[in-house]
């Protein structure tokens, strides 16, 4: 037991791993410059875009250090053999989205470095302060030199290059200087086209400097950043919204279980007559309903009296208002009448479910022949049913209760919605709508820690209860 | 016991249990309204004469849709309905599904009074807030779910069957391979990925380079192959764990919450396009697929004439392509049935909540989540949630009769 537990619990971690990895790069490849987002939070977004590029691009790189994304993205990575080490240092994220795609048509990182520079250097260039108070002109250019560094389209880059050597004044020789020598290296890159043996790959290894492990150092250690949207931590707005998806998910749980075991047994032992028919296609039909429609059914028809007063039975959205004056029972009235009405939804999803689990089991059961050995030793219907067929029959129930909780988690998304509950779902729903990805990504790394976490201990139970069970599972 | 069960043996006598009449006529039904959504419910008359020509613009309509047939009388601004016409032949329901009806607008009931020009432009199922004909959106709503729920399965199913099969016949002890062959087709495999990532990330010829460097990749994966096995016979072989390997990759996508997973990815994208929707569903669904036929393969490869054909000199390709996938494909069919419904439950609870599915086209999700904005509108609250109830229902009970055929009970 002890050697399956430990065997169980490394492969576990490879998985919470292999997961882990690919919430990170979904997280990287997430719409949205993280390190703007942030510049923004901390406010003066707008008295950010009046300073001159230089004091941007400082702003910007402090930032960047804090956040860590100028570091490369993972311990190693693979790019083609002509691609610099270095490519990360490039930190803004458009730019380097450019850059790349440059080197890819052009194949040479000199030229294409040379080009970069120079877009800089005119940036500079034209935001020094002795063209600050000039007329409109500066102003413009620069604002088309910096689109350059979001657009590898070459008709865009040309036409933006055409208007920029416009702007300019001709008596300017020495900006006029540097547009030429922009423009001529863009055309030498535009000149160069890469072979197609330079795409063969090659590993740059980084270390532990990059941003996979400072991302997982943090997370292990609970900080899991700032939300983008209020400021506010990423932590504790997941904690917020846990206890109120727990608290449904779990009382749902209880009661679908504590249902289900029964009522399956139950209609097993009648199976054929018309008791169970009737209870199993009500549960067919329980099986195939949206959760939402019932949510939307309940919602529309009982917590309002739009179809008659008597149907006002509960509040319509929220989880109701507790203040501290309140005695516990008035507390818990409150939640009840407040949460009764989503309890239900999830509870009616799941039992379905397993009573047909239940009831598929039992039946299973009562075939085998130690069941007929022990009706032929003449023991009662009872002891048979209760204490020989239920006992194994409840074993398959067990790898139920594992799964049911992140199946019910995910569930819930919809109904949280639809009843204005602040859980995951809820929260989940808001920080997609919003663009809030941190919190995104948070919530499904925790969501599958969850389920790991289930499956765990959904193979332990398992394992204790029949032996035999081996962690390669061969006997499918 | 399950090899005797072809595919098609189970199709007729699924379609002929009573217990799935039902389901089989609910299906042909949806399949029918689907097929024809553009013919049930559209604005434009299936049939009119104009000036004492003869015209069928609802016909001229789909053509010109698909491409078919240019269409000159098809102007998107034409409110068919005020024409003067010398004969007309409306559609059962004459609107479409994005028909705004902005004299019947905010909500009418099935039983209110409806300001119309005749009961023949009755609003049945009443309308919702723009005045949208609730009945023309429950069929045209039809097509977006049967193609999401039916396409992403069939998708998932394509890659899982033949995965899956070969997972569970392999085992972890069937497949040997020479070392360096191995570390040959490791090799030219991650090789060919980083090609064809490459060939995402570039555009243009470079594009096209990148999957010239793939193909040649494979090339010479399989020339080195076929080298070793000549010149090099006496390498060591080892066993390959196939079974261990795809068990595992399955465990890390099942790991992460479906739903969880499909909001975070639809939410990351710019454009809503169902082939996106379709194309997760079948990568999330797969898993459960593959699982299955895994266990199925797994116990056709004991049986005694799987093991015949190894000893008749069958390659294992061949008892795979053969045998393995035509006998598996039957109790696939269960959970393809079972899947069925819940990519349409997925789909419809992502329209429900208005993500990945573009905000033009009208889904049954979408239409049921009007009704919150409104709770007097019942009929929006009940019917769409009936349809996709319906839809469910008929898929699980195709499933459930499917499986007591499979099971033998």
């Amino acid at each position: 037991m002890l050697r399956y537990l430990a065997k169980r619990l490394v492969y576990a971690i490879l998985v919470l791993l292999a997961v882990s990895m690919i919430t990170f790069f979904m997280s990287t490849i997430a719409p949205g410059d993280l390190v703007n987002a942030h510049l923004s939070l901390e406010g003066g977004q707008t008295a950010y875009k009046q300073h001159t590029f230089s004091v941007r691009s400082a702003a910007y790189m402090r930032s960047a250090e804090r956040l860590g994304t100028h570091l490369p993205l993972f311990y190693f990575t693979v790019h083609p053999i002509y691609f610099p080490d270095t490519l990360h240092r490039i930190v803004r994220k458009e730019e380097r989205q450019v850059i790349k795609q440059l080197l890819l048509r052009n194949g040479n990182w000199q030229q294409v470095e040379a080009y970069r520079k120079n877009v800089h250097g005119l940036l500079l260039q034209l935001q020094s302060p002795q063209y600050e108070a000039m007329a409109l002109w500066p102003a413009q250019a620069s604002n088309d030199a910096e689109f350059l560094l979001t657009t590898s389209d070459t008709g865009r880059i040309s036409y933006l290059m055409n208007s920029i050597s416009h702007t300019i004044p001709t008596d300017k020789t020495d900006l006029q200087a540097i547009v030429q020598k922009l423009t001529s290296s863009y055309e030498r890159i535009q000149n160069t086209k890469t072979n197609v043996w330079k795409l063969i790959p090659t590993i740059a290894w980084h270390g532990k400097e990059n941003r996979y492990h400072q991302w997982i150092k943090k997370t292990i250690g609970g900080d899991l950043g700032l939300s983008l949207i209020d400021g506010r931590p990423v932590k504790t707005k997941i904690h917020e919204a846990l206890r109120w998806t727990l608290n449904i998910n779990v009382v749902a749980i209880i009661l679908a279980f504590g249902i289900a075991i029964p009522l399956g047994v139950a209609t097993a032992r009648r199976a054929g007559r018309w008791s169970d028919r009737v209870i199993s296609s009500v549960l067919f039909a329980f099986y195939a309903i949206p959760s939402f429609w019932l949510a939307m059914l309940c919602i529309v028809f009982l917590t309002t009296s739009e179809y008659g007063s008597w149907l006002d039975l509960f509040p319509t959205s929220g989880v109701g208002m507790v203040t501290d004056g309140m005695s516990f029972w008035e507390r818990l009235n409150i939640r009840i009448s407040h949460l009764l009405l989503p309890v239900f939804c999830v509870t009616v999803g799941s039992l379905a479910y397993l009573t047909r689990q239940m009831r598929g089991s039992m039946l299973r059961e009562l075939r085998q022949d130690y069941i007929r050995m022990a009706r032929a030793k003449g023991l009662s219907e009872r002891v048979i049913h209760w204490r020989h067929a239920f006992r194994n029959a409840l074993f398959p129930m067990i790898t139920m209760v594992g799964s049911a909780f992140p199946a019910a988690i995910s569930g819930t998304v919809i109904l949280e919605v639809i009843f204005s509950i602040p859980g995951m779902g809820r929260l989940l729903y808001m920080s997609i709508l919003s663009q809030d990805w941190p919190v995104v990504y948070a919530m499904v790394l925790l969501a599958s820690c969850l389920t790991i976490g289930g499956y765990l201990i959904t193979d332990l139970l398992y394992r204790w209860a029949d032996p035999r069970v081996s962690l390669h599972m061969n006997k499918a | 016991m399950t090899h005797d069960i072809t595919p098609l043996s189970l199709y007729r006598k699924t379609w002929k249990d009573k217990r799935a009449r039902l389901a089989k006529w609910g299906l042909i039904t949806l399949i029918g309204i689907a097929l024809l959504a553009d013919f049930i419910a559209t604005e434009i008359p299936l049939y009119c004469k104009i000036d004492g020509t003869h015209r069928f613009p609802a016909i001229h309509e789909v053509l010109s849709g698909v491409g078919i047939t240019s269409w000159s009388l098809a102007q998107e601004s034409t409110d068919w309905k005020s024409l003067s016409y010398e004969k007309v032949l409306f559609a059962p329901v004459p609107y479409s599904a994005t028909e705004t009806d902005l004299k019947n607008a905010n909500f009418k009931g099935l039983f209110d009074r409806q300001n119309l020009s005749g009961i023949r432009f009755r609003h049945w199922l009443g309308t919702d807030h723009l005045g949208r004909d609730v009945l023309a959106g429950l069929i045209h709503g039809t097509r977006i779910t049967l193609l999401v729920g039916v396409c992403s399965i069939l998708l998932a199913a394509l890659f899982a069957i033949p995965l899956g099969a070969l997972s569970g016949f392999l085992g972890d002890d069937r497949l040997r391979m020479r070392f360096p062959t191995l570390i040959v087709f490791v090799i030219s495999m991650i090789l060919c990925i980083y090609f064809l990532g490459m060939s995402f990330a570039a555009e243009g010829g470079v594009a096209v380079n990148a999957i010239l460097l793939a193909l040649i990749s494979i090339l010479v994966g399989i020339g080195l192959t076929l080298l070793i096995r000549k010149w090099w016979s006496r390498a060591k072989e080892i066993r390959v764990p196939v079974d261990t390997l795809f068990l595992r990759s399955i465990e890390i996508i099942r790991s992460i919450p479906s739903f969880f997973l499909l909001f975070a990815i639809l939410g990351m994208l710019r454009t809503p396009r169902m082939l996106y929707v379709i194309m997760l569903i079948a990568f999330l669904y797969s898993p459960s697929i593959m699982r299955f036929v895994r266990a199925e393969a797994m116990k056709l490869r004991n049986q005694t004439f799987i093991q015949s054909a190894t000893v008749l000199g069958l390659s294992d390709l061949q008892i795979v392509l053969r045998h393995i996938i035509p006998n598996a494909i039957g109790p696939a069919l269960i959970t393809i049935a079972f899947g069925i419904g819940s990519a349409v439950l997925i789909e419809s609870g992502l329209s429900f909540l208005g993500i990945g599915i573009a905000p033009e086209t009208v889904s049954w999700g979408k239409m049921l989540n009007l009704a919150r904005s409104n709770f007097s509108a019942w009929w929006m609250a009940l019917l769409p949630g009936a349809a996709i109830f319906l839809t469910i229902a008929i898929f699980n009970r195709l499933g459930d009769v499917l499986e007591t055929h499979i099971s033998g009970r």
